[in-house]
Protein backbone atom coordinates (compact mmCIF):
# COMPACT_ATOMS: atom_id res chain seq x y z
CA UNK A 1 0.00 0.00 0.00
CA UNK A 2 1.05 3.24 -0.88
CA UNK A 3 -0.34 5.36 2.24
CA UNK A 4 2.37 3.06 4.29
CA UNK A 5 5.87 4.37 2.66
CA UNK A 6 3.56 8.51 2.88
CA UNK A 7 3.00 7.98 6.01
CA UNK A 8 7.05 7.62 6.66
CA UNK A 9 7.87 10.90 5.65
CA UNK A 10 9.10 13.15 7.77
CA UNK A 11 6.87 15.75 8.36
CA UNK A 12 6.38 18.60 5.97
CA UNK A 13 7.64 22.04 7.14
CA UNK A 14 5.02 24.38 7.32
CA UNK A 15 5.32 27.12 5.04
CA UNK A 16 6.56 30.58 7.30
CA UNK A 17 4.46 33.56 8.04
CA UNK A 18 6.78 35.52 6.57
CA UNK A 19 6.98 33.80 3.24
CA UNK A 20 3.12 33.76 3.16
CA UNK A 21 3.00 37.60 3.78
CA UNK A 22 5.45 37.79 1.02
CA UNK A 23 3.54 36.44 -1.75
CA UNK A 24 0.67 38.25 -0.47
CA UNK A 25 2.21 41.81 -0.78
CA UNK A 26 3.55 40.51 -4.16
CA UNK A 27 0.58 39.92 -5.65
CA UNK A 28 -0.92 42.83 -3.99
CA UNK A 29 1.87 45.00 -5.52
CA UNK A 30 1.07 43.12 -9.29
CA UNK A 31 -2.40 43.94 -8.24
CA UNK A 32 -1.70 47.61 -7.99
CA UNK A 33 0.77 47.75 -11.11
CA UNK A 34 -1.51 46.54 -13.50
CA UNK A 35 -4.78 48.89 -12.48
CA UNK A 36 -1.78 51.71 -12.63
CA UNK A 37 -0.74 50.52 -16.02
CA UNK A 38 -4.28 50.26 -17.66
CA UNK A 39 -4.66 53.48 -16.78
CA UNK A 40 -1.79 55.16 -17.54
CA UNK A 41 -1.61 54.19 -21.49
CA UNK A 42 -5.19 54.87 -21.87
CA UNK A 43 -6.41 51.26 -22.62
CA UNK A 44 -10.01 51.39 -22.99
CA UNK A 45 -12.94 48.89 -23.84
CA UNK A 46 -14.82 51.22 -25.98
CA UNK A 47 -12.09 52.50 -27.66
CA UNK A 48 -11.28 48.56 -28.69
CA UNK A 49 -14.35 48.19 -29.90
CA UNK A 50 -14.58 51.19 -31.64
CA UNK A 51 -11.46 50.53 -33.50
CA UNK A 52 -12.96 47.15 -34.44
CA UNK A 53 -16.15 48.09 -35.52
CA UNK A 54 -16.50 51.74 -36.60
CA UNK A 55 -17.18 52.70 -40.27
CA UNK A 56 -13.78 53.46 -40.40
CA UNK A 57 -12.26 50.31 -38.37
CA UNK A 58 -10.53 47.66 -38.89
CA UNK A 59 -13.60 44.90 -39.57
CA UNK A 60 -15.26 47.41 -42.28
CA UNK A 61 -13.28 49.57 -44.08
CA UNK A 62 -9.08 48.73 -43.46
CA UNK A 63 -9.61 44.77 -44.51
CA UNK A 64 -11.93 45.30 -47.03
CA UNK A 65 -9.71 47.60 -48.80
CA UNK A 66 -6.00 45.52 -47.86
CA UNK A 67 -7.47 43.05 -50.14
CA UNK A 68 -6.17 41.48 -52.78
CA UNK A 69 -2.65 42.12 -52.40
CA UNK A 70 -1.52 44.30 -55.10
CA UNK A 71 0.79 42.33 -57.26
CA UNK A 72 2.49 45.42 -59.03
CA UNK A 73 4.76 45.79 -55.71
CA UNK A 74 5.72 42.54 -55.78
CA UNK A 75 9.33 42.68 -57.03
CA UNK A 76 9.59 45.84 -55.55
CA UNK A 77 8.96 44.42 -52.10
CA UNK A 78 10.91 41.34 -52.32
CA UNK A 79 13.92 44.36 -53.46
CA UNK A 80 13.03 46.25 -50.11
CA UNK A 81 13.22 42.75 -48.12
CA UNK A 82 16.77 41.77 -49.24
CA UNK A 83 18.01 45.31 -48.65
CA UNK A 84 16.18 44.83 -45.02
CA UNK A 85 18.28 41.06 -44.96
CA UNK A 86 21.40 43.23 -46.13
CA UNK A 87 20.88 45.35 -42.66
CA UNK A 88 20.11 42.58 -40.43
CA UNK A 89 23.60 40.73 -41.80
CA UNK A 90 26.06 43.27 -42.00
CA UNK A 91 24.76 44.68 -38.77
CA UNK A 92 25.16 41.51 -36.76
CA UNK A 93 28.15 40.21 -38.27
CA UNK A 94 29.87 43.93 -37.53
CA UNK A 95 28.34 43.61 -33.90
CA UNK A 96 29.76 39.72 -33.74
CA UNK A 97 33.25 41.14 -34.46
CA UNK A 98 33.27 43.95 -32.18
CA UNK A 99 31.76 41.45 -29.28
CA UNK A 100 34.70 39.13 -30.07
CA UNK A 101 36.92 41.93 -29.82
CA UNK A 102 35.80 43.03 -26.34
CA UNK A 103 35.41 40.01 -25.21
CA UNK A 104 39.05 39.40 -23.18
CA UNK A 105 37.69 42.51 -21.31
CA UNK A 106 33.96 41.83 -20.83
CA UNK A 107 34.41 38.54 -19.33
CA UNK A 108 35.34 38.70 -15.63
CA UNK A 109 36.99 35.59 -15.49
CA UNK A 110 39.78 36.66 -18.50
CA UNK A 111 39.64 40.29 -17.80
CA UNK A 112 42.76 41.97 -17.16
CA UNK A 113 41.56 43.90 -14.45
CA UNK A 114 38.31 44.20 -11.99
CA UNK A 115 38.66 48.08 -13.25
CA UNK A 116 38.72 47.13 -16.93
CA UNK A 117 35.95 44.26 -16.58
CA UNK A 118 33.22 47.06 -14.92
CA UNK A 119 33.81 49.60 -17.41
CA UNK A 120 34.04 47.46 -20.50
CA UNK A 121 30.42 46.17 -18.78
CA UNK A 122 29.47 49.56 -18.31
CA UNK A 123 29.70 50.55 -21.91
CA UNK A 124 27.60 47.39 -23.26
CA UNK A 125 24.77 48.27 -20.89
CA UNK A 126 24.58 51.33 -21.88
CA UNK A 127 24.36 50.70 -25.40
CA UNK A 128 22.16 48.04 -24.82
CA UNK A 129 19.79 50.09 -23.03
CA UNK A 130 19.48 52.71 -25.63
CA UNK A 131 16.62 51.48 -27.89
CA UNK A 132 18.17 50.95 -31.42
CA UNK A 133 15.17 52.74 -32.72
CA UNK A 134 16.57 56.00 -30.70
CA UNK A 135 20.01 55.17 -32.00
CA UNK A 136 18.87 55.04 -35.04
CA UNK A 137 17.37 58.64 -34.85
CA UNK A 138 20.34 59.83 -33.59
CA UNK A 139 22.53 58.05 -36.51
CA UNK A 140 20.56 60.23 -38.75
CA UNK A 141 20.78 63.44 -37.35
CA UNK A 142 24.78 62.72 -37.82
CA UNK A 143 24.67 60.90 -41.01
CA UNK A 144 21.65 61.25 -43.10
CA UNK A 145 18.49 58.91 -43.74
CA UNK A 146 20.02 55.38 -45.22
CA UNK A 147 19.85 51.72 -44.43
CA UNK A 148 23.62 52.14 -43.54
CA UNK A 149 22.34 54.38 -39.96
CA UNK A 150 20.20 51.41 -39.50
CA UNK A 151 23.14 49.23 -40.03
CA UNK A 152 25.07 51.19 -37.56
CA UNK A 153 22.46 51.06 -34.97
CA UNK A 154 21.63 47.88 -34.96
CA UNK A 155 25.43 47.23 -34.47
CA UNK A 156 25.90 49.42 -31.57
CA UNK A 157 22.75 47.89 -29.75
CA UNK A 158 23.57 44.77 -30.88
CA UNK A 159 27.23 44.72 -29.40
CA UNK A 160 25.27 45.52 -26.26
CA UNK A 161 23.22 42.44 -26.52
CA UNK A 162 25.95 40.27 -27.75
CA UNK A 163 29.12 41.27 -26.13
CA UNK A 164 27.28 40.55 -22.73
CA UNK A 165 25.64 36.77 -24.09
CA UNK A 166 29.00 36.11 -25.23
CA UNK A 167 30.99 37.06 -21.88
CA UNK A 168 28.13 35.21 -20.08
CA UNK A 169 28.79 32.58 -22.32
CA UNK A 170 33.30 32.75 -21.70
CA UNK A 171 32.30 33.10 -17.34
CA UNK A 172 30.39 29.62 -17.39
CA UNK A 173 32.89 27.94 -19.21
CA UNK A 174 34.89 25.33 -17.79
CA UNK A 175 38.09 27.41 -17.05
CA UNK A 176 40.68 24.03 -16.78
CA UNK A 177 41.90 24.16 -20.04
CA UNK A 178 42.50 27.26 -19.33
CA UNK A 179 44.26 27.62 -16.57
CA UNK A 180 46.57 24.59 -18.16
CA UNK A 181 47.80 26.49 -20.64
CA UNK A 182 48.18 29.33 -18.33
CA UNK A 183 50.62 27.51 -16.20
CA UNK A 184 52.01 26.02 -19.38
CA UNK A 185 53.55 29.56 -19.76
CA UNK A 186 50.79 31.22 -22.58
CA UNK A 187 49.93 34.29 -22.16
CA UNK A 188 46.77 36.39 -22.55
CA UNK A 189 46.26 36.51 -25.90
CA UNK A 190 47.48 33.06 -27.24
CA UNK A 191 45.37 31.32 -23.71
CA UNK A 192 42.30 33.71 -25.70
CA UNK A 193 42.35 32.03 -28.94
CA UNK A 194 43.61 28.44 -27.87
CA UNK A 195 41.48 27.56 -25.16
CA UNK A 196 38.98 30.28 -24.84
CA UNK A 197 37.63 30.56 -28.11
CA UNK A 198 37.66 27.07 -28.97
CA UNK A 199 35.90 26.30 -25.75
CA UNK A 200 33.17 28.59 -26.25
CA UNK A 201 32.78 28.56 -30.47
CA UNK A 202 29.81 27.02 -30.68
CA UNK A 203 28.14 29.02 -27.79
CA UNK A 204 28.64 31.66 -29.63
CA UNK A 205 27.72 31.07 -33.29
CA UNK A 206 24.25 29.55 -32.10
CA UNK A 207 24.00 32.78 -30.20
CA UNK A 208 24.63 34.88 -33.30
CA UNK A 209 22.37 32.75 -35.67
CA UNK A 210 19.78 33.17 -33.08
CA UNK A 211 19.68 36.45 -33.16
CA UNK A 212 19.73 37.11 -36.87
CA UNK A 213 15.53 36.82 -37.09
CA UNK A 214 15.54 39.23 -34.39
CA UNK A 215 17.52 41.56 -35.63
CA UNK A 216 15.54 41.09 -39.26
CA UNK A 217 12.26 42.00 -37.50
CA UNK A 218 14.35 45.03 -35.44
CA UNK A 219 15.68 46.60 -39.29
CA UNK A 220 11.78 45.98 -40.85
CA UNK A 221 10.72 48.57 -37.39
CA UNK A 222 14.48 50.66 -38.08
CA UNK A 223 12.82 50.90 -41.81
CA UNK A 224 9.95 52.68 -40.57
CA UNK A 225 11.17 55.75 -39.24
CA UNK A 226 13.62 56.23 -42.25
CA UNK A 227 15.72 53.34 -42.00
CA UNK A 228 15.39 51.78 -45.73
CA UNK A 229 14.02 48.59 -46.72
CA UNK A 230 10.44 46.64 -46.52
CA UNK A 231 9.94 48.97 -43.19
CA UNK A 232 10.04 52.08 -45.02
CA UNK A 233 8.00 50.99 -47.97
CA UNK A 234 5.03 49.55 -45.46
CA UNK A 235 5.29 52.97 -43.44
CA UNK A 236 5.26 55.20 -46.68
CA UNK A 237 2.27 53.24 -47.62
CA UNK A 238 0.06 53.12 -44.76
CA UNK A 239 0.16 56.82 -44.37
CA UNK A 240 -1.44 57.33 -47.99
CA UNK A 241 -4.08 54.33 -47.03
CA UNK A 242 -2.12 52.04 -49.62
CA UNK A 243 -3.67 48.99 -48.13
CA UNK A 244 -3.21 46.54 -50.91
CA UNK A 245 0.72 47.60 -51.26
CA UNK A 246 0.96 47.14 -47.42
CA UNK A 247 -0.39 43.21 -47.69
CA UNK A 248 1.51 42.52 -50.37
CA UNK A 249 4.23 43.55 -47.95
CA UNK A 250 3.53 41.90 -45.15
CA UNK A 251 3.30 38.66 -46.97
CA UNK A 252 6.24 38.90 -48.40
CA UNK A 253 7.83 40.53 -45.03
CA UNK A 254 6.16 37.15 -42.99
CA UNK A 255 7.86 34.45 -45.67
CA UNK A 256 10.98 35.97 -45.78
CA UNK A 257 11.21 36.24 -41.28
CA UNK A 258 9.80 32.50 -41.47
CA UNK A 259 12.92 31.57 -44.39
CA UNK A 260 15.07 33.17 -42.05
CA UNK A 261 14.46 30.96 -38.96
CA UNK A 262 14.72 28.09 -40.87
CA UNK A 263 17.59 29.39 -42.01
CA UNK A 264 19.34 30.35 -38.83
CA UNK A 265 17.70 26.78 -37.53
CA UNK A 266 19.66 24.94 -40.45
CA UNK A 267 23.27 26.79 -39.71
CA UNK A 268 23.01 26.18 -36.01
CA UNK A 269 22.35 22.44 -36.32
CA UNK A 270 24.94 22.07 -39.09
CA UNK A 271 27.51 24.06 -36.99
CA UNK A 272 26.55 22.43 -33.60
CA UNK A 273 27.40 19.13 -35.38
CA UNK A 274 30.81 20.13 -35.88
CA UNK B 1 63.75 15.13 -22.76
CA UNK B 2 67.75 16.74 -21.87
CA UNK B 3 67.20 19.99 -24.01
CA UNK B 4 66.17 22.36 -21.62
CA UNK B 5 65.12 26.07 -22.64
CA UNK B 6 67.86 28.47 -22.41
CA UNK B 7 65.73 31.36 -20.73
CA UNK B 8 67.34 29.53 -17.44
CA UNK B 9 69.43 30.61 -14.66
CA UNK B 10 70.92 34.31 -14.27
CA UNK B 11 69.42 36.02 -11.39
CA UNK B 12 69.51 34.42 -8.45
CA UNK B 13 65.74 35.36 -7.33
CA UNK B 14 66.13 38.35 -4.36
CA UNK B 15 64.26 37.80 -1.75
CA UNK B 16 64.15 33.95 -1.98
CA UNK B 17 65.52 31.61 1.10
CA UNK B 18 67.36 28.74 -1.15
CA UNK B 19 67.76 25.73 1.08
CA UNK B 20 70.78 24.93 -0.92
CA UNK B 21 69.16 22.07 -2.70
CA UNK B 22 69.01 21.28 -6.42
CA UNK B 23 66.08 20.05 -6.45
CA UNK B 24 63.72 21.02 -9.31
CA UNK B 25 60.74 22.32 -6.63
CA UNK B 26 61.19 23.00 -3.03
CA UNK B 27 58.39 24.29 -0.92
CA UNK B 28 58.66 25.77 2.12
CA UNK B 29 56.66 27.46 5.26
CA UNK B 30 53.95 26.89 2.79
CA UNK B 31 50.84 28.87 4.57
CA UNK B 32 47.38 29.67 3.20
CA UNK B 33 44.20 30.28 4.61
CA UNK B 34 40.56 31.23 2.97
CA UNK B 35 39.03 33.53 5.66
CA UNK B 36 38.96 31.66 9.32
CA UNK B 37 39.71 28.35 7.50
CA UNK B 38 43.00 27.63 7.53
CA UNK B 39 44.01 25.60 5.14
CA UNK B 40 48.13 25.13 5.09
CA UNK B 41 50.19 25.60 7.96
CA UNK B 42 53.23 25.64 6.93
CA UNK B 43 54.00 23.24 4.29
CA UNK B 44 57.33 22.06 3.64
CA UNK B 45 58.06 19.74 0.65
CA UNK B 46 60.99 19.00 -2.17
CA UNK B 47 60.36 17.25 -5.12
CA UNK B 48 63.51 15.72 -6.44
CA UNK B 49 64.56 15.19 -10.20
CA UNK B 50 63.43 11.37 -11.07
CA UNK B 51 61.06 10.57 -8.40
CA UNK B 52 57.78 10.23 -8.62
CA UNK B 53 56.18 11.84 -5.14
CA UNK B 54 52.83 11.15 -4.47
CA UNK B 55 50.91 13.35 -1.85
CA UNK B 56 47.77 11.24 0.04
CA UNK B 57 45.27 13.09 2.51
CA UNK B 58 41.69 13.60 2.80
CA UNK B 59 39.09 15.75 1.40
CA UNK B 60 39.81 19.00 2.50
CA UNK B 61 43.23 18.59 4.03
CA UNK B 62 44.58 21.13 1.63
CA UNK B 63 46.26 18.82 -1.50
CA UNK B 64 44.99 20.83 -4.01
CA UNK B 65 45.60 24.35 -2.27
CA UNK B 66 49.36 23.53 -1.81
CA UNK B 67 50.01 22.08 -5.24
CA UNK B 68 47.94 25.52 -6.36
CA UNK B 69 50.30 27.80 -3.87
CA UNK B 70 52.84 26.02 -5.61
CA UNK B 71 52.28 27.30 -9.28
CA UNK B 72 50.69 30.71 -7.97
CA UNK B 73 47.66 29.15 -9.27
CA UNK B 74 46.42 30.92 -6.11
CA UNK B 75 48.44 33.34 -4.06
CA UNK B 76 49.99 31.65 -0.56
CA UNK B 77 50.01 34.13 2.37
CA UNK B 78 53.69 32.77 3.02
CA UNK B 79 55.83 30.43 2.24
CA UNK B 80 58.06 29.72 -1.17
CA UNK B 81 58.05 27.80 -3.98
CA UNK B 82 61.56 27.61 -5.37
CA UNK B 83 60.99 26.24 -9.08
CA UNK B 84 64.65 25.65 -10.65
CA UNK B 85 65.62 28.06 -7.96
CA UNK B 86 63.80 30.94 -8.89
CA UNK B 87 60.91 32.11 -6.12
CA UNK B 88 57.68 32.11 -7.53
CA UNK B 89 56.46 33.82 -4.86
CA UNK B 90 58.47 36.32 -5.59
CA UNK B 91 57.77 36.67 -9.24
CA UNK B 92 55.31 38.52 -10.76
CA UNK B 93 54.06 39.51 -14.64
CA UNK B 94 56.02 37.71 -17.48
CA UNK B 95 58.77 36.58 -15.25
CA UNK B 96 56.64 34.22 -13.21
CA UNK B 97 54.97 33.53 -16.93
CA UNK B 98 58.39 32.61 -17.83
CA UNK B 99 59.25 30.65 -14.94
CA UNK B 100 56.28 28.80 -14.23
CA UNK B 101 57.06 27.31 -17.96
CA UNK B 102 59.03 24.48 -15.90
CA UNK B 103 56.05 23.28 -14.38
CA UNK B 104 53.22 21.10 -16.22
CA UNK B 105 50.04 20.73 -14.48
CA UNK B 106 47.76 17.94 -14.97
CA UNK B 107 44.39 18.21 -13.61
CA UNK B 108 41.73 15.82 -12.35
CA UNK B 109 39.18 16.90 -14.87
CA UNK B 110 40.62 16.70 -18.03
CA UNK B 111 42.00 20.10 -18.85
CA UNK B 112 42.46 19.45 -22.67
CA UNK B 113 40.64 21.93 -25.32
CA UNK B 114 37.97 19.69 -26.32
CA UNK B 115 37.29 21.28 -29.76
CA UNK B 116 40.82 20.64 -31.13
CA UNK B 117 42.91 17.75 -31.89
CA UNK B 118 45.37 15.54 -30.19
CA UNK B 119 48.25 16.86 -31.70
CA UNK B 120 47.26 21.06 -31.62
CA UNK B 121 46.77 20.19 -27.52
CA UNK B 122 49.94 18.96 -27.25
CA UNK B 123 51.48 21.85 -29.25
CA UNK B 124 49.98 23.89 -26.92
CA UNK B 125 52.36 23.51 -24.45
CA UNK B 126 54.63 25.02 -26.39
CA UNK B 127 52.75 28.31 -26.40
CA UNK B 128 55.15 30.50 -23.71
CA UNK B 129 57.96 29.85 -26.21
CA UNK B 130 55.99 31.17 -29.35
CA UNK B 131 56.11 34.62 -30.27
CA UNK B 132 52.89 35.82 -30.98
CA UNK B 133 52.55 35.44 -34.11
CA UNK B 134 53.33 32.38 -34.77
CA UNK B 135 50.78 31.32 -32.13
CA UNK B 136 48.08 32.75 -33.76
CA UNK B 137 46.66 29.79 -35.65
CA UNK B 138 47.70 25.97 -35.41
CA UNK B 139 48.88 26.34 -38.45
CA UNK B 140 51.23 28.96 -37.99
CA UNK B 141 53.23 26.78 -35.30
CA UNK B 142 57.01 26.39 -35.92
CA UNK B 143 58.30 23.07 -37.12
CA UNK B 144 60.60 22.76 -34.75
CA UNK B 145 57.65 22.76 -31.84
CA UNK B 146 55.29 20.10 -34.51
CA UNK B 147 58.16 17.61 -34.25
CA UNK B 148 58.73 18.33 -31.07
CA UNK B 149 54.84 17.53 -30.49
CA UNK B 150 54.90 14.41 -32.46
CA UNK B 151 58.22 12.78 -30.52
CA UNK B 152 55.76 14.03 -26.83
CA UNK B 153 52.31 11.64 -28.71
CA UNK B 154 54.98 8.64 -29.99
CA UNK B 155 56.25 8.90 -25.98
CA UNK B 156 52.65 8.21 -24.71
CA UNK B 157 51.86 5.81 -27.60
CA UNK B 158 48.92 7.94 -29.07
CA UNK B 159 50.93 8.63 -32.43
CA UNK B 160 47.54 7.04 -34.03
CA UNK B 161 44.88 9.36 -32.10
CA UNK B 162 47.01 12.71 -33.52
CA UNK B 163 43.61 13.76 -35.63
CA UNK B 164 41.21 13.00 -33.12
CA UNK B 165 39.16 15.80 -31.08
CA UNK B 166 40.26 15.40 -27.94
CA UNK B 167 36.63 15.57 -26.86
CA UNK B 168 36.47 12.29 -28.25
CA UNK B 169 39.41 10.65 -26.44
CA UNK B 170 38.64 8.70 -23.04
CA UNK B 171 39.80 9.78 -19.75
CA UNK B 172 42.94 7.30 -20.05
CA UNK B 173 44.09 8.53 -23.77
CA UNK B 174 43.49 12.46 -22.56
CA UNK B 175 45.64 12.24 -19.30
CA UNK B 176 48.56 10.70 -21.58
CA UNK B 177 48.08 13.47 -23.90
CA UNK B 178 48.36 16.02 -21.17
CA UNK B 179 51.70 14.42 -20.20
CA UNK B 180 52.21 14.72 -24.09
CA UNK B 181 51.80 18.17 -23.83
CA UNK B 182 54.07 18.81 -20.70
CA UNK B 183 57.41 17.05 -23.02
CA UNK B 184 56.62 20.03 -25.56
CA UNK B 185 56.71 22.74 -22.10
CA UNK B 186 59.32 21.00 -21.85
CA UNK B 187 58.67 21.07 -18.62
CA UNK B 188 61.15 19.52 -15.34
CA UNK B 189 58.34 19.14 -13.31
CA UNK B 190 55.16 17.62 -13.61
CA UNK B 191 52.34 18.13 -11.09
CA UNK B 192 49.42 16.45 -11.02
CA UNK B 193 45.93 16.53 -9.37
CA UNK B 194 44.02 13.65 -8.95
CA UNK B 195 45.70 12.64 -12.67
CA UNK B 196 43.52 9.15 -12.15
CA UNK B 197 40.05 10.05 -10.41
CA UNK B 198 38.09 9.82 -13.02
CA UNK B 199 39.69 7.05 -14.30
CA UNK B 200 38.82 2.97 -14.57
CA UNK B 201 41.61 0.85 -12.47
CA UNK B 202 43.44 -0.11 -15.97
CA UNK B 203 44.07 3.18 -17.31
CA UNK B 204 44.68 4.49 -14.01
CA UNK B 205 47.42 1.65 -13.88
CA UNK B 206 48.80 3.13 -17.53
CA UNK B 207 48.50 6.71 -16.57
CA UNK B 208 50.28 6.12 -13.01
CA UNK B 209 52.79 3.87 -14.87
CA UNK B 210 53.37 6.60 -17.55
CA UNK B 211 53.84 8.93 -15.11
CA UNK B 212 56.59 7.26 -13.06
CA UNK B 213 58.51 6.42 -16.32
CA UNK B 214 58.64 9.76 -16.88
CA UNK B 215 60.07 10.46 -13.61
CA UNK B 216 62.31 7.40 -13.80
CA UNK B 217 63.24 7.78 -17.43
CA UNK B 218 63.23 11.17 -18.27
CA UNK B 219 64.33 12.56 -15.02
CA UNK B 220 61.29 14.90 -14.70
CA UNK B 221 60.37 15.68 -11.33
CA UNK B 222 56.97 14.09 -10.82
CA UNK B 223 54.41 15.13 -8.09
CA UNK B 224 50.68 13.19 -7.78
CA UNK B 225 48.10 13.93 -5.50
CA UNK B 226 46.04 10.92 -5.36
CA UNK B 227 43.15 9.23 -3.54
CA UNK B 228 44.19 5.19 -3.99
CA UNK B 229 46.79 4.56 -1.45
CA UNK B 230 47.68 1.09 -3.08
CA UNK B 231 48.17 3.24 -6.42
CA UNK B 232 50.87 5.40 -5.24
CA UNK B 233 52.53 2.80 -2.68
CA UNK B 234 52.86 0.59 -6.08
CA UNK B 235 53.82 3.50 -8.44
CA UNK B 236 55.38 6.32 -6.41
CA UNK B 237 58.78 6.24 -5.06
CA UNK B 238 57.96 9.05 -2.24
CA UNK B 239 55.04 9.51 -0.50
CA UNK B 240 54.17 12.36 1.71
CA UNK B 241 50.72 12.15 4.12
CA UNK B 242 48.66 15.43 4.46
CA UNK B 243 46.81 16.04 7.37
CA UNK B 244 44.65 19.26 8.07
CA UNK B 245 47.02 21.66 6.00
CA UNK B 246 50.07 19.75 7.47
CA UNK B 247 52.60 17.19 6.56
CA UNK B 248 51.84 14.44 8.80
CA UNK B 249 54.97 12.26 7.14
CA UNK B 250 56.97 11.84 4.71
CA UNK B 251 59.36 9.28 3.51
CA UNK B 252 60.05 6.06 0.39
CA UNK B 253 56.97 4.22 -0.02
CA UNK B 254 58.17 0.59 0.86
CA UNK B 255 58.82 2.56 4.25
CA UNK B 256 55.39 3.38 4.76
CA UNK B 257 52.87 1.23 6.84
CA UNK B 258 49.67 1.33 5.80
CA UNK B 259 48.49 2.52 9.30
CA UNK B 260 49.70 5.59 9.66
CA UNK B 261 48.15 6.00 5.74
CA UNK B 262 44.77 4.99 7.14
CA UNK B 263 45.36 7.88 10.50
CA UNK B 264 44.95 10.25 7.20
CA UNK B 265 41.59 9.34 6.70
CA UNK B 266 40.26 8.84 9.80
CA UNK B 267 37.71 11.43 10.61
CA UNK B 268 40.00 14.19 13.21
CA UNK B 269 37.76 16.55 14.61
CA UNK B 270 34.32 15.29 13.07
CA UNK B 271 34.79 18.10 9.90
CA UNK B 272 34.97 16.34 6.76
CA UNK B 273 34.75 20.13 4.86
N1 LIG C 1 38.96 29.21 -3.50
C1 LIG C 1 38.63 28.80 -2.25
N2 LIG C 1 37.88 29.59 -1.46
C2 LIG C 1 37.55 29.19 -0.21
N3 LIG C 1 37.90 28.02 0.32
C3 LIG C 1 38.65 27.19 -0.41
C4 LIG C 1 39.04 27.52 -1.74
N4 LIG C 1 39.78 26.51 -2.24
C5 LIG C 1 39.83 25.58 -1.27
N5 LIG C 1 39.16 25.98 -0.17
C6 LIG C 1 39.02 25.23 1.07
O1 LIG C 1 40.29 24.78 1.43
C7 LIG C 1 40.20 23.49 2.02
C8 LIG C 1 41.16 22.57 1.34
O2 LIG C 1 40.76 22.41 0.00
P1 LIG C 1 41.60 21.57 -1.03
O3 LIG C 1 40.88 21.63 -2.31
O4 LIG C 1 43.00 22.04 -1.00
O5 LIG C 1 41.55 20.13 -0.42
P2 LIG C 1 42.02 18.78 -1.05
O6 LIG C 1 42.95 18.17 -0.10
O7 LIG C 1 42.49 18.98 -2.42
O8 LIG C 1 40.68 17.98 -1.05
P3 LIG C 1 40.11 16.94 -2.12
O9 LIG C 1 40.70 15.64 -1.76
O10 LIG C 1 38.65 16.96 -1.87
O11 LIG C 1 40.48 17.42 -3.47
C9 LIG C 1 38.77 23.08 1.93
O12 LIG C 1 38.17 23.27 3.19
C10 LIG C 1 38.17 24.02 0.92
O13 LIG C 1 36.84 24.28 1.24
MG1 LIG D 1 41.79 18.45 -4.38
Amino acid sequence: MSSTAASLLPPKPAVSRRRRWGWRLALLVLVGVLVFSWFDTGASIPALINGLFAKNGLFSWAIPSSVPPAGGVLWQSVKAAVTTLAIAALSIVLGGVLSLLVLPLSARNIAPGRLVYELTRLILAVLRSIPELIMLLMFNVVMGFSPFSSVLALTLHGLGVKGKLFAEAVEEMDMTPVDALHVAGAGRIQTFLHAVLPGVRSTLTGLTLYRLDSNFRSAVTLGAVGGGGIGQLIDSSLQTYQFKQVTTYIIVLVVAVMLIERLSTILRRQLGQR
Amino acid sequence: MTAKLASEQPSAAAGSRPRGSDAPLVISGMRKSFGPNEVLKGVDLELRAGELLTVLGANGSGKSTLLRCAIRLTDPDAGHALLQGKDLTALSGGELRRARREAAVIFQRVALVAGRSAFDNVCHGALGRMGLAESLHSRTFPAEVKELAACGLERVGLLDKAWQRAGTLSGGQAQRVAVARAYTQRASVILADEPVSALDPRAAEEVLALLADVAHEDGLGVLTVLHQPDLAVRHSDRIVGMRSGEVAFDRPARDTSSAEIAALYEDEQGDAN
